[in-house]
């Protein structure tokens, strides 16, 4: 469990990995990614006195010893708090607890910048370049541009720097040199200005439409004011472009299955 | 499966997020890495870094207090001389409130320039006036 919104299981295979539908050959729930089951304020309340009801580590080593058999209980303990642990998903009590606004999940946003231009973005790159897994067969997909597409989407991004309005920002860099080096800014422009009209003709028209979704959300969210609508409108297109990745995993498994015969 | 990592399910938390605590440009890390990036140039000692850039920020803060005591503030920071431009010199427009300013530089002529300026102007001698460049004229003709 590490997500701090709901109460949705990790699954492990050498990292901790987050579906909303598992694999099939893994035991896990699914979940409906429109309707998680979210944590709210109370449960936190509750799952902390839960963690607190457990001795700390002290008192656990002193009534171990008072109790005489010191060994037995003192793994007891550590591996009912373990136990609990990985249930609840919380180590312990936070001190911003003690302050009285404090909302447990709801006052701990997500900031975009690191979700959104730094990782996201990144990732998404890096499936199209054909890097993202370390097992270069599964990197083996339709939506892979190769390196000659890349230098020329490199090359017309350097060729449109001397005419981006300042207003726009930094001038873009060449995306395929310097993806490494790139700041939250360019990521942000990459996303919300460059990405479509560059992917465009490059990328099935279906991925387009799928990282089209996103880039209208990123577009939203980078508003200075919100209404309700364009809330729904984030919550909506977001959900899409969740769903759209997931598909893009399904074929990932297929193919993990098929390189397996 | 192993590309279902975890940011990939916070997107899915955005829109609640921006629920509870409005859009995204109050909530961003974008000020905080500014500050960051402002305090990293103070930490020098690599013994005690954090004594180090605690200093700092107390001896900036009390450079940032003497604003309140004027008369040490204009010692250690004399007040720059604000210099005068003739109005001929100066472009504004009523709907703004910045002005333009001349780029300018005293500079002596010497005969010859005057005389190609002089040359030059004589075909529109009214705009010769208006640059007050009668002066050097005048000084020609002496």
């Amino acid at each position: 469990m590490a997500c701090r919104y709901c109460d949705l299981r990790g699954i492990y295979n050498n990292h901790v990995y987050y579906p909303t539908t598992p694999p099939s050959n893994v035991i896990n729930e699914t979940y409906n990614p429109s309707n998680l089951p979210k944590r709210t304020h109370r449960d936190y309340k509750t799952r902390i006195e839960q963690i607190e009801k457990i001795p700390p580590l002290r008192t656990r080593n002193a009534l171990a010893s008072d109790l005489g058999n010191n060994l037995i209980n003192i793994v007891f303990f550590a591996a009912k708090l373990t136990i609990i642990i990985l249930k609840i998903g919380i180590t312990g009590r936070s001190v911003l607890l003690d302050i009285k606004t404090t909302q447990f999940p709801a006052c701990f946003p997500i900031d975009i910048m690191h979700l959104f231009y730094e990782n996201i973005a990144l990732y998404m790159l890096k499936h199209w370049m054909g890097s993202f897994f370390k097992d270069s067969t599964l990197n083996d997909q339709p939506y892979v541009l190769n390196n000659r597409q890349w230098n020329e989407i490199g090359a017309e991004m350097e060729a449109a720097k001397k005419s981006i309005p300042t207003d726009l920002g930094r001038p873009p860099r060449n995306i395929f040199l310097h993806y490494n080096g790139y700041k939250a800014e360019e990521w942000s422009s990459w996303i919300t200005l460059y990405s479509l009209p560059l992917l465009k003709d490059r990328l099935p028209a279906k991925y387009i439409k799928g990282w089209s979704y996103f880039v209208k959300a990123v577009q939203l969210c980078q508003k200075r004011t919100l209404s309700l609508h364009n809330q729904c409108e984030i919550r909506n297109l977001l959900l899409r472009f969740y769903k759209h990745y997931e598909w893009y995993v399904i074929t990932f498994i297929l193919f993990e299955i098929f390189s397996v015969f | 499966m192993s590309a279902m990592k975890l940011c990939f399910h916070y997107i899915l938390h955005v829109a609640d997020s921006i629920h509870n605590t409005g859009p995204c440009w109050s909530t961003w890390q974008f000020p905080m890495e500014r500050t960051c990036g402002m305090l990293q140039p103070f930490t020098k000692s690599r013994l005690h870094p954090y004594k180090n850039l605690t200093n700092h920020v107390y001896l900036l803060e009390l450079y940032n207090s003497l604003y309140y005591y004027r008369k040490i503030h204009e010692q250690i920071f004399p007040p720059i001389p604000h210099k005068e431009y003739k109005e001929h010199l100066v472009y504004t427009n009523q709907n703004y409130e910045e002005e333009f300013q001349w780029p300018s530089k005293p500079y002596i002529l010497n005969i010859s320039e005057i005389k190609k300026i002089k040359n030059h102007l004589s075909v529109i001698n009214d705009v010769a006036l208006r640059m007050k460049l009668s002066v050097c004229i005048i000084f020609i003709l002496s």
